[in-house]
């Protein structure tokens, strides 16, 4: 049951709100990832006993019958890290990112791991990428999944992300702690709005530094999986704001159909840039809601 | 503390794996090594290389272990154990079934003499760690001694599989 005051505040932003609340009520699709450090996709189709549908953005990443979707982590390819549970609007970030083997790519918020191993089978296992967390617990799933997985390409550290030591990046995933609105159909979350307000002010922190960390011409991929603009727009334009070499990118990705960054939430007004942003709800495809921004360092 | 492997230490552990499975040293020509108190590391040459690598709490994933003799990890064996060319068990499903659950496998009497002519055998492998597969895929490592297989698999790693879904 959503609260009162979460309706009232998305019903003017989030388009075709009937249809976002019938989605509510619906069990959210689960996806997998192929992971081809281990297994060719070609292979893992010939072996999989799963029921699967193609994600239009992603080849390596399939919808699992529902009837099947409980018992996935059950199956031989499973055990063998053939596959990786993650949520297909998850896997957009990285595929934004676009990282390449002589890079040097960091991972700011990386536990635990779906979209640091992603990266490290986009990058067919060869260069670096420096994943970070500040969470002991949430790193050891991030070294159970890369062990699982078979990931060679990936260093762990563990600063507070707004701590992370002086160096520079040429592409950097900052995937941040949000209140999770886009994916209450998985977690329970307990709501309000003063949540929102306090993520904000440490997603503008992380930002901040992310940024820092970034070399002239570097991306940043910023992401998180809430509706909230405060959280969203509100933290690029905070950053655009206050760093005139920060400039948004159109994202652009084959096979999905996304909704435009908002220019207005309620009183406040953000720059015509937030447009190049992209927002993903829930009854698009049945996965999470998520905000990406892309962002040049000039 | 991290330390990376110098050349000879590399050459050690790689003739080690060599001498057991017959895998190549030459297949981790462009990887990089080290080792902490516990184990052995490999991963890519570009993180070793890279400026966080002192300061990193870990990285790429754990190779063996130095025991007594060295007991390779069954993530690593996962990723290249399809290049080994001896010291492997080949499972039937039932045995695989088992394995993977992270049951010792025994072979009686009977099944080691009929297993001359099967898929699995026990005899064709000398006693130490071995790899295991089932179909060509590479379940992990045992340790073969007396007729049975010591199951190797992470406990957190081990699952009742369902085959048909």
């Amino acid at each position: 049951m959503l609260p009162k005051k979460f309706k009232q505040r998305y019903k003017k932003i989030i388009p075709d709100f009937d249809k976002f609340l019938a989605y509510c009520k619906k069990r959210q699709a689960v996806s997998i990832r192929v992971n081809t450090l281990k297994i060719s996709r070609e292979a893992f189709l010939e072996l999989t006993t799963l029921k699967l549908k193609q994600v239009p953005w992603y080849e390596n990443c399939f919808f699992v019958d529902e009837k099947q979707a409980a018992y996935v982590s059950s199956t031989f390819e499973y055990f063998l890290g053939y596959v990786y549970l993650q949520d297909a609007a998850s896997m957009l970030p990285p595929l934004v990112l676009q990282p390449e083997e002589h890079e040097r790519i960091l991972d700011l918020t990386a536990a635990p791991g779906s979209k640091t191993t992603q990266l490290s089978q986009m990058l067919n296992n060869r260069g670096c990428i420096v994943a970070n967390d500040n969470s002991y617990v949430r790193m050891r799933a991030l070294r159970d999944n890369m062990n699982r997985l078979g990931c060679l390409n990936v260093l762990v550290t563990r600063y507070d992300a707004i701590h992370f030591p002086h160096s520079e990046f040429d592409k950097i995933l900052l995937d941040v702690p949000c209140s999770l609105e886009g994916s209450m159909r998985k977690y329970f979350i307990k709501w309000n709005e003063s949540i929102i307000r306090g993520f904000a002010v440490l997603q503008k922190k992380m930002i901040a530094r992310a940024f820092e960390l970034l070399k002239p011409n570097g991306t940043l991929v910023y992401s998180t999986c809430t509706y909230a603009p405060e959280e969203n727009e509100g933290v690029v334009q905070y950053l655009l704001d206050r760093n005139d070499s920060a400039k948004v990118e159109k994202i652009k990705l084959k096979g999905i159909s996304a909704h435009s960054g908002l220019i207005k939430f309620r009183n406040t007004t953000f720059s015509n840039e937030m447009k190049k942003t992209m927002r993903l709800y829930i009854h698009d495809y049945n996965t999470s809601g998520f905000y990406i921004a892309k962002i040049r360092k000039e | 503390m991290k330390q990376r492997l110098n050349k000879n230490e590399k050459r050690e552990l790689l003739a080690y794996i060599k001498e057991r499975f017959g895998i190549g040293e030459e297949l981790f020509e462009n990887y990089g090594f080290f080792r902490t108190k516990e184990k052995f590391y490999i991963c890519s040459e570009a993180c070793v290389k890279n400026e966080h690598f002192g300061r990193a709490e870990t990285g790429g994933l754990a190779f063996a272990r130095p025991n007594k003799h060295l007991k390779p990890t069954t993530d690593m064996l996962q990723l290249f154990g399809k290049h080994a060319k001896k010291n492997i068990a080949e499972l039937g499903k039932e045995y695989a079934e088992k394995f993977i659950r992270g049951e010792d496998i025994i072979f009686d009497k009977s099944e080691r003499q009929e297993s001359q002519e099967s898929q699995e055998k026990p005899a064709a492998f000398e006693e130490g760690f071995v790899i295991v597969k089932y179909k060509g895929h590479i379940l992990g490592c045992a340790n073969f001694s007396r007729g049975s297989l010591k199951n190797l698999i992470p406990k957190s790693r081990r699952v009742r599989i369902k085959w048909e879904l």
